[in-house]
C-alpha cells in the first residue's frame, strides 16, 4: 500500500510541476519539442515504479533516471571527503617540506666554510614561500693548527667571510629553486 | 507595480523603435536587444524565487532533482532561443532566426535523448524475444 501511495504522490507532483512549467513555455515553434521532453519525464515517473514493482529482479536503465540522493548522507560524505583531502594535502606538504629541507641543507653544505646548516622551509600551496638557514661557520685552520684560543676575533675577516658565504648561498639557492633573494633568510651562528 | 513600469518602458521603446526603424535601422536593432536585456534582468529576481520554490517542493516531495534541473535547462534554452529569434526577425533576418530555432531544437533533443533511450531500452528488455 505504501508503494502505491509513493507512486501516486510522485506522479502527482511531477504532473503538477510539468503543467506549471508548460504554462511558462514560450509560444513558438520550439513549444512541441519542450512538451515532448516534459512528456518523457512524466512517462519515467509512471513507468519506473511500475516496472520496479513487477520486475524488481531486472536492472533497468530507467532506474538511473530516478535515483534520489539522501541530502544528509550526501553532506556528510562531502564533509568527510573534504577532511580526507585536507589531511592528504597536509601530509604531502609536510613530506615535501622535510625532503626539501634535507635537500637544500645537503646542497648548502657544499659551500666552502660551512660546517653545519639547519634549514627551515615554508611551503604555501605546494610552492616554496620562504627558506630560513641557520649556518654554523667552520673554525679557521690557523686556530686549529696552533691550538691557540683567540680572545679577540678579527671582526672584519669574520664579516667578510659571512658576506661571501651569504652571497654563495643566495646564488646557489636562487639558481637551483628559482627563489628570489628576499625569500631567503640567512642567520649565522658561531665561526671566527 | 512592476507591470506598470514594464508597460511604460515597452511603450516608450516601441515608439522609439518606430521612429528609429525609418531613420537608423541598426540603432533600432540595438535598442530592441537592450530592451530584451533590461526585461530579462528586471525579472531575474522573480525567476529566482520561482525556481527556489519549485526546487523546495521537489525536495520535499522526494522527487529526483535531475527531473526539475533538466526541465529548467530545456525551458531556458527555449526562452533564450525565442528571444534571439524574435530579435533576428525584427531585424528582418528570417534566415538567422530559423537557424537559432533549429539550434534550440537540436539542443533540446540532445537533452531529452538519454531519457528517451533509457525508456526505449527498458521497454525492449521487457518484450519477449
Amino acid at each position: 500500500m505504501s508503494v502505491l501511495a509513493d507512486i501516486v504522490r510522485n506522479v502527482l507532483v511531477i504532473i503538477i510541476l510539468a503543467s506549471f512549467l508548460e504554462l511558462l513555455l514560450p509560444a513558438g515553434t520550439i513549444r512541441p519539442f519542450v512538451r515532448f521532453a516534459i512528456g518523457l519525464f512524466v512517462l519515467i515517473a509512471v513507468l519506473n515504479p511500475v516496472l520496479g514493482y513487477f520486475f524488481h529482479d531486472n536492472n533497468f536503465q530507467l532506474n538511473w533516471w530516478e535515483c534520489k540522493i539522501d541530502e544528509e548522507a550526501a553532506d556528510s560524505i562531502a564533509a568527510r571527503g573534504q577532511e580526507i583531502n585536507e589531511r592528504m594535502v597536509d601530509q604531502n606538504q609536510q613530506m615535501l617540506q622535510e625532503k626539501l629541507e634535507g635537500q637544500v641543507s645537503a646542497v648548502i653544505l657544499l659551500v666552502p666554510g660551512i660546517e653545519e646548516v639547519h634549514t627551515e622551509a615554508e611551503i604555501k600551496d605546494g610552492t616554496i614561500g620562504r627558506l630560513r638557514f641557520t649556518i654554523y661557520i667552520e673554525r679557521t685552520e690557523a686556530n686549529e693548527e696552533s691550538g691557540e684560543i683567540k680572545v679577540f676575533i678579527d671582526e672584519e675577516d669574520s664579516a667578510e667571510l659571512k658576506q661571501q658565504i651569504e652571497k654563495k648561498v643566495n646564488n646557489v639557492v636562487s639558481n637551483m629553486y628559482g627563489l628570489e633573494p628576499e625569500k631567503i633568510e640567512i642567520n649565522f651562528e658561531g665561526g671566527g | 507595480m512592476e507591470i506598470a513600469q514594464i508597460v511604460g518602458l515597452a511603450l516608450v521603446t516601441t515608439i522609439m523603435l518606430l521612429i528609429l526603424r525609418q531613420e537608423k535601422p541598426v540603432m533600432a536593432v540595438l535598442l530592441s536587444i537592450v530592451f530584451s536585456i533590461i526585461i530579462f534582468t528586471f525579472l531575474m529576481g522573480k525567476m529566482t524565487s520561482i525556481l527556489s520554490v519549485m526546487s523546495e517542493l521537489t525536495r520535499r516531495a522526494g522527487i529526483n532533482y535531475f527531473f526539475l534541473s533538466t526541465l529548467l535547462k530545456i525551458l531556458g534554452v527555449a526562452y533564450l532561443a525565442e528571444f534571439a529569434a524574435a530579435i533576428c526577425q525584427d531585424a528582418g533576418e528570417q534566415a538567422v532566426a530559423k537557424k537559432v530555432e533549429f539550434a534550440a531544437k537540436i539542443i533540446i533533443a540532445v537533452l531529452a535523448l538519454p531519457i528517451m533511450i533509457a525508456i526505449l531500452e527498458s521497454l525492449m528488455e521487457l518484450m519477449p524475444v
